[in-house]
């Protein structure tokens, strides 16, 4: 409960510039791939590797946020890290979730099922999504001095499990089938790697923009709650 | 260093003692291993003899729902017997803690393998099996090093939860399945045919997986419990 | 096969506007905290005449 000075009328400017700037870089992602790229040898389909592979990056990339927040806090004790190892992991699973749902979608045009158990990135994305789903109920059901401690060395070890369930599942895959089904093997020429690049700003954009509104939400919280408290107490 | 063995090796004796005297955990978890696989069969709803197809399955479903059981147990004299404020008031690293209780979680693992394993051959395989017991034992040997591993990293949280019955096995399970994965495939790498090329890659990943548990472990495990 | 990417694009929206909802519905609740806060100053600053301590 410090005051902090005066400049802290400018905190939230962050999460509404980046909110805009997501939107700014999405329309153009989704434009683009939409209209502009040109078409590959694959079809039309071939135009959700630029919404399916942004997305399932940028869930990865939430999860390695959430671990390195979770040394942070171990070593720190801050409040503040606690918060991006919440507000990361979830955002992180909401990736996972669409890039599931996307990458079934994919299956169903590409294969003609909803699901393939020998594709190995949806059956790992599965698992990933199982453990940071976990990772929720182990926190709601930690005692709050406990919480933030077990919070932050899960977020540490269920990163560490996402390679090893790719390296399980590719040797699994491999076991049963020795060539591998590889949607990113696909040769880009250079209009097309443009916009693939395009789309993994956009979206990396869309999740430091939420993630800035979440934080500034539980931060908000936290003071309004702390307000609450000093006028029980000058009640009395 | 020998200070820190003579550590873990005086905690793997009181685990393993205690364990002597009272045999709670590892009769019941054995018991359970028989019982999941007679539901697995009857699950099934099929009368075939021959279950070779299904044998990593057989195997690794019951002693994973038995490693969940194991080690939450494990953890109850701990809890309840405040065991756990005497360990860290002593000056043990919590690092041997955590590697003493890997040992013993393995060993009650491989003692309820010492059924397991024989009871698949009788039960479910028809074709050539008891040649390949051995390299199903030394599978199952690392993938209880890795469940020992991160099963004590998880329910040295999960027991000080609320509903800790519950969170242990929703937190544990899902980090498990890629040892259930390497695990499994290595079982039916041996059982079904002679494949040791992915057979030796299951287990380089079952080492690799309890070296990277282990450091993690090792980087995180003190704060799991500074209160 | 448009109809596929048409679909993916949608469930991403709906996903994410749905957690604009979640959001939205937070900022609710603490806006209504806020409304109750402010009252309870307002009746402590007729009623006694003074304000309430800093």
């Amino acid at each position: 409960m410090t005051d902090p000075p005066v400049e802290s009328v400018r905190v939230g400017r962050g999460a509404a510039l980046w909110s805009v700037a997501a939107a700014v870089c999405m329309a153009i992602s989704v434009a683009g791939s939409y209209w502009i790229a040109p078409e590959d040898v694959e079809g039309p389909i071939q135009r959700l590797v630029f919404l399916h592979v942004p997305i399932a990056v940028v869930s990865l990339i939430a999860f390695g946020v959430a671990c390195v927040a979770g040394l942070m806090y171990l070593r720190t004790r801050s409040q503040r890290w606690d918060d991006i190892v919440v507000v990361s992991c979830g955002l992180g699973l909401l990736f996972t979730v669409l890039a599931m749902i996307t990458g079934s979608i994919w299956a169903k045009a590409f294969w003609g099922t909803w699901w393939s158990w020998q594709d190995a990135r949806l059956v790992t994305y599965l698992i990933i999504g199982l453990i940071y789903a976990a990772f929720f109920v182990l926190r709601s059901s930690s005692d709050s001095g406990a919480q933030a401690r077990f919070s932050a060395v899960f977020a540490v070890v269920a990163f560490a499990s996402i390679p090893l369930s790719f390296w399980a599942v590719r040797t699994a895959e491999s076991a049963i089938h020795p060539v591998a089904l590889d949607r990113n093997g696909l040769q880009m020429d250079g209009p097309t790697a443009l916009w693939f690049v395009i789309g993994h700003v956009a979206m990396t954009v869309v999740f430091i923009a939420l993630l800035k509104v979440e934080l500034l939400q539980r931060q908000m919280e936290r003071r309004l709650s702390s307000i609450r408290l000093a006028l029980e107490e000058s009640a009395q | 260093m020998s200070r820190s063995l003579r550590q873990i090796r005086a905690l793997v004796r009181k685990d393993l003692w205690l364990e002597m005297r009272t045999r709670d955990t590892v009769v019941a978890m054995g018991l359970f291993v028989v019982i999941a696989m007679v539901i697995l069969q009857f699950g099934f709803g099929t009368r075939e003899t021959d279950l070779t197809r299904f044998a990593g399955g057989l195997l690794w479903v019951p002693i994973t729902f038995a490693a969940v059981l194991g080690v939450g147990r494990s953890y109850v004299a701990e809890r309840e017997q405040r065991v756990l404020d005497g360990l860290l008031v002593a000056p043990t690293s919590r690092f041997a803690m955590l590697i003493a209780r890997a040992i013993s979680i393995t060993g009650y693992l491989l003692v309820v393998e010492l059924v397991a394993i024989p009871l698949l051959g009788v039960f479910f395989v028809r074709g050539p099996y008891w040649g390949s017991v051995g390299w199903i034992a030394l599978a199952a040997l690392l993938a209880d090093v890795a469940i020992g591993v991160l099963g004590t990293l998880v329910a040295s949280m999960a027991v000080f939860t609320r509903a800790r019955e519950l969170v242990m096995p929703v937190i544990f399970l899902p980090l498990l399945l890629p040892v259930v994965v390497a695990a499994a495939g290595a079982t039916h790498a041996v059982v079904g045919g002679h494949d040791m090329t992915s057979y030796t890659r299951y287990c380089v990943f079952l080492v690799g997986f309890s070296v990277l548990f282990a450091l993690v472990a090792f980087a995180t495990y003190e704060a799991v419990f500074d209160d | 096969m448009n109809d596929y990417i048409v679909a993916s694009f949608v469930v991403v929206w709906f996903v994410l506007l749905m957690y604009l909802a979640v959001i939205a519905m937070r900022t609710a609740k603490m806006s209504r905290e806020v409304e109750l806060l402010s009252r309870v100053l307002a009746r402590g600053a007729t009623e006694s005449e003074i304000p309430p301590a800093p």
